[in-house]
């Protein structure tokens, strides 16, 4: 596979907005120094690595948000929504350039407006606090600190060259800074014989005079810092710096070390870990195809080896799936962003509190969940939170906090968007659900019922199509989107107070622990996660509820749908059945088989797109045996049992007396 | 780069542009000259640009001919030699 520079400092650089995004937003929130130095860092290495692959349009305009952050961060400027909007739009304006461009050309042409505003706000900031935006002198604006003599040793990492760090560019960077002197120490280099030509083994010693601060001259080794030592000594402070900057110069890089930002990472395309998975998912059906067969042949010395081989490709399954696992703190940086602008389009306020941002999920869902996000948090801001004046009328606080949250729960992972809006005017959902014909007019409903009613297809109580969201794309969308990734959406709402939609996602979509069960021929595999518990169907019990499918477990009614009319399996019903009942969104139903087979590793495939539209079936896998099971979705399964009972009557009533 | 011997292999001139990417070769043909002959010479007077790698492997040259009693002399240093080696800190001139 070729190694595509160009591709990955597009991603890094994608990944590093992101964070600034994130970054500038929270400075609204007091402005701290280290954020400050995060945004630097992260516009410094989008110049620096811009430069090295060719995007000149970037480097250059960069450069203007770097001189402009570097006041911000000495102190001579300070943060102000001025400066974050100034942020957010140039990292729009990088945007641009990083779709415009292919690396070796500058085919946008700079946004001179916006070099512009971000210089006035360099070089007007302290002026604009007055109210006048005088014409202060840029080069009289720069450091206020005085020269100072600092001593530098730096002793590369012999893998220097290698990595690209080049000491002439570097040399070059720090003599822009003010006059310097290098010598270099070559009492390592080896005779010829015995040198690695590609290993740096000179180090150096540079006197530097200049008006920058240790973190200035720190900057200049920021890509080669890392791996090398750097000593930054000051030699001479014949003009002591000012107060502020005597802390910054403390502060700052005591703290940079003890992060650890970078970490050691290998970036690896997606696809090979998807192979990986694919390939994992062989081995475990040609684990089971082994021990089917080694039982078969009753032969006894195969059984440890065999057993051994199903630890160790467990274990080789959820290190594979552990490597797909990304934060989900990736995806909620985009939406500070999002609801930032939007509430600012929409004429109202509110803050986005996240919680949980390093809850890990597999990257195949992560990337499939940004969009049902996004049409959550819109409903939100839209439908949900009231304009300011409303909310002070009610005794809101004036600005809106919208919470994103990701927990664990079991095996699976709890995403919920929660507002202090309005709430869900039940009265209206009524009013609509009826108007569409998606309920009688006399219909009984719980509240709970009457909510979810927003989920059915083309559902929107919104009174104007806005540009935000109302065109009928709502809540069903975002349904579908979250039962294709085989999890389940859940809604509460309390007029008023405000609304919580919540998303139970599966941590990985590959592999599934299952529970294998028979009807007639036939083999099927539930999701062990939501399995609760298994219990006997007797005949003479099925005959004793009357032909109702109820049955009672413990004291409490558990109503069940019979598979076997389901799927018109053939075979003889056994005397006795088996009820596995399962749990999904905190209901209990019944699923009536032939026979429990036991616990099964499953490799899921999907079925293809003919096979689309069956619901009840979320998938198949391939047994050891070469026979294929089909995997079955507990909440088309719980939606049949609905089903069932509004043609046959009264049955399901049992639901509503929890 | 380019590399051509002399005749009377005692001397090497080298042209182009001299980096981490051909230094493995120049190290080689250095070890050549060097075991060729007790008094040679580098003529760097058709080099274009050169790297740290590169002015790192005449010191170690330096170093080599020093310690095997050979007498290696630098001829035709160029501009552009000279001021990489400035710019680097380290000693021009083969001193």
């Amino acid at each position: 596979m070729a190694y595509n520079p160009v591709a990955t400092y597009r991603q890094e650089a994608e990944e590093l907005i992101a964070g600034i995004e994130q970054a500038v937003l929270s400075l609204g929130e007091g402005g701290d120094a280290e954020a400050i130095h995060q945004l630097f860092r992260a516009f410094h290495t989008i110049k620096g690595s811009g430069a090295m692959f060719g995007f000149d349009g970037i480097a250059s305009f960069t450069h203007h948000v770097e001189s402009m952050l570097d006041k911000v961060r000495s102190g001579a400027l300070a943060a102000s929504p001025r400066l974050v909007d100034l942020v957010l739009r140039a990292v729009d304006h990088i945007r641009e350039l990083l779709a415009g461009s292919t690396g070796d050309e500058a085919s946008l042409p700079p946004n001179e407006t916006l070099i512009a505003a971000i210089e006035e706000f360099a070089n007007g900031g302290r002026a604009a606090g007055s109210g006048l935006p005088e014409q202060a002198a840029p080069q009289a604006d720069r450091e206020p600190v005085g020269e100072q003599s600092w001593r530098i040793q730096f002793r590369p990492n012999p893998g220097l060259f290698s990595c690209g760090g080049n000491p002439i560019a570097l040399f070059r960077e720090l003599r822009k800074l003010g006059p310097c002197e290098v010598s270099a120490h070559t009492e390592n280099v080896p005779v010829l014989d015995a040198m690695t030509p590609d290993r740096c083994y000179v180090w150096w010693t540079l006197t530097l005079r200049t008006g920058a601060t240790e973190n200035g001259i720190r900057d200049v080794f920021i890509f080669v810092e890392d791996e090398s030592k750097l000593e930054i000594q000051c030699v001479s402070a014949e003009t002591p710096a000012p107060e502020p900057d005597a802390r910054a110069m403390v502060s700052v890089p005591l703290k940079r070390p003890a992060d650890g930002i970078k970490e050691s990472t290998v970036r690896v395309p997606s696809e090979r870990l998807d192979r990986l998975v694919n390939l994992v998912g062989e081995l475990v059906m040609n684990h089971s195809r082994l021990a089917q067969a080694a039982l078969r042949h009753d032969t006894p010395e195969l059984a440890n080896p065999i057993q051994e081989l199903e630890r160790l490709v467990a274990e080789l399954r959820d290190d594979v799936l552990g490597i797909r696992m990304l934060p989900i703190g990736n995806l909620f940086g985009r939406f500070t962003r999002l609801v930032h602008d939007l509430s600012a389009q929409l004429g109202k306020e509110a803050d986005l509190v996240t919680a949980g941002a390093e809850t890990e999920l597999d990257k195949s869902i992560l990337d499939q969940l940004g969009e049902p996000l996004v049409h959550c948090l819109r409903n939100c801001l839209d439908h949900a939170v009231e304009p300011p004046e409303e909310r002070i009328s009610q005794g809101k606080p004036r600005r809106a906090a919208i919470r994103l949250s990701a927990v664990h729960a079991g095996s699976h992972v709890v995403i919920s968007v929660e507002d202090d809006g309005r709430g869900i005017d039940r009265e209206a959902v009524r009013a609509k659900a009826i108007e569409k014909q998606l309920i009688a007019r006399d219909a009984v409903l719980s509240d709970k019922e009457i909510s979810n009613l927003i989920l059915l297809p083309g559902f929107s109580t919104a009174r104007a199509v806005t540009g935000v969201s109302g065109r009928g794309v709502g809540m069903d969308a975002i349904k579908r989107q979250i039962d294709l990734l085989r999890g389940s959406l859940s809604l509460a709402t309390e007029p008023g107070k405000g609304t919580r939609v919540s998303m139970a996602l599966p941590l990985t979509l590959a592999i599934i622990d299952g529970l294998l069960v028979e009807i007639g021929p036939d083999r099927f595999i539930l999701p062990m996660a939501e399995v609760t518990e298994n219990v006997e169907l007797t005949a003479a019990e099925r005959s004793r509820r009357n032909g109702r499918n109820v049955v009672s477990v413990r004291g409490e009614l558990i109503s069940y749908v019979d598979l076997r009319s389901t799927f018109g399996s053939g075979g003889d019903r056994p005397a006795n059945e088996k009820i596995v009942i399962v749990r999904h969104e905190g209901e209990r139903v019944g699923l009536v088989v032939d026979r429990v087979l036991g616990t099964h590793q499953t490799v899921i495939q999907s079925l293809g797109r003919f096979f689309r539209d069956i619901h009840v079936i979320s998938g198949a896998t391939v047994m050891g045996d070469g026979r294929v099971a089909l995997i079955l979705d507990i909440a088309a399964g719980v939606r049949l049992a609905d089903r069932a009972d509004e043609s046959g009557a009264p049955k399901r009533k049992v639901r509503k007396q929890q | 780069m380019r590399i051509a011997k002399d005749e009377s292999g005692s001397a090497l001139h080298i042209s182009g542009n001299l980096s981490i990417e051909t230094a493995e070769e120049l190290r080689a043909s250095m070890l050549d000259l060097l075991a060729a002959a007790s008094d040679v010479s580098l003529d760097l007077s058709a080099v274009e640009a050169c790297d740290t790698a590169a002015l790192q492997l005449f010191c170690s040259a330096g170093k080599t001919a020093q310690a095997r009693g050979i007498r290696l002399e630098f001829v035709g240093m160029p501009d552009a030699v000279v001021r990489t080696a400035l710019e680097l800190g380290l000693p021009v001139g083969g001193a």
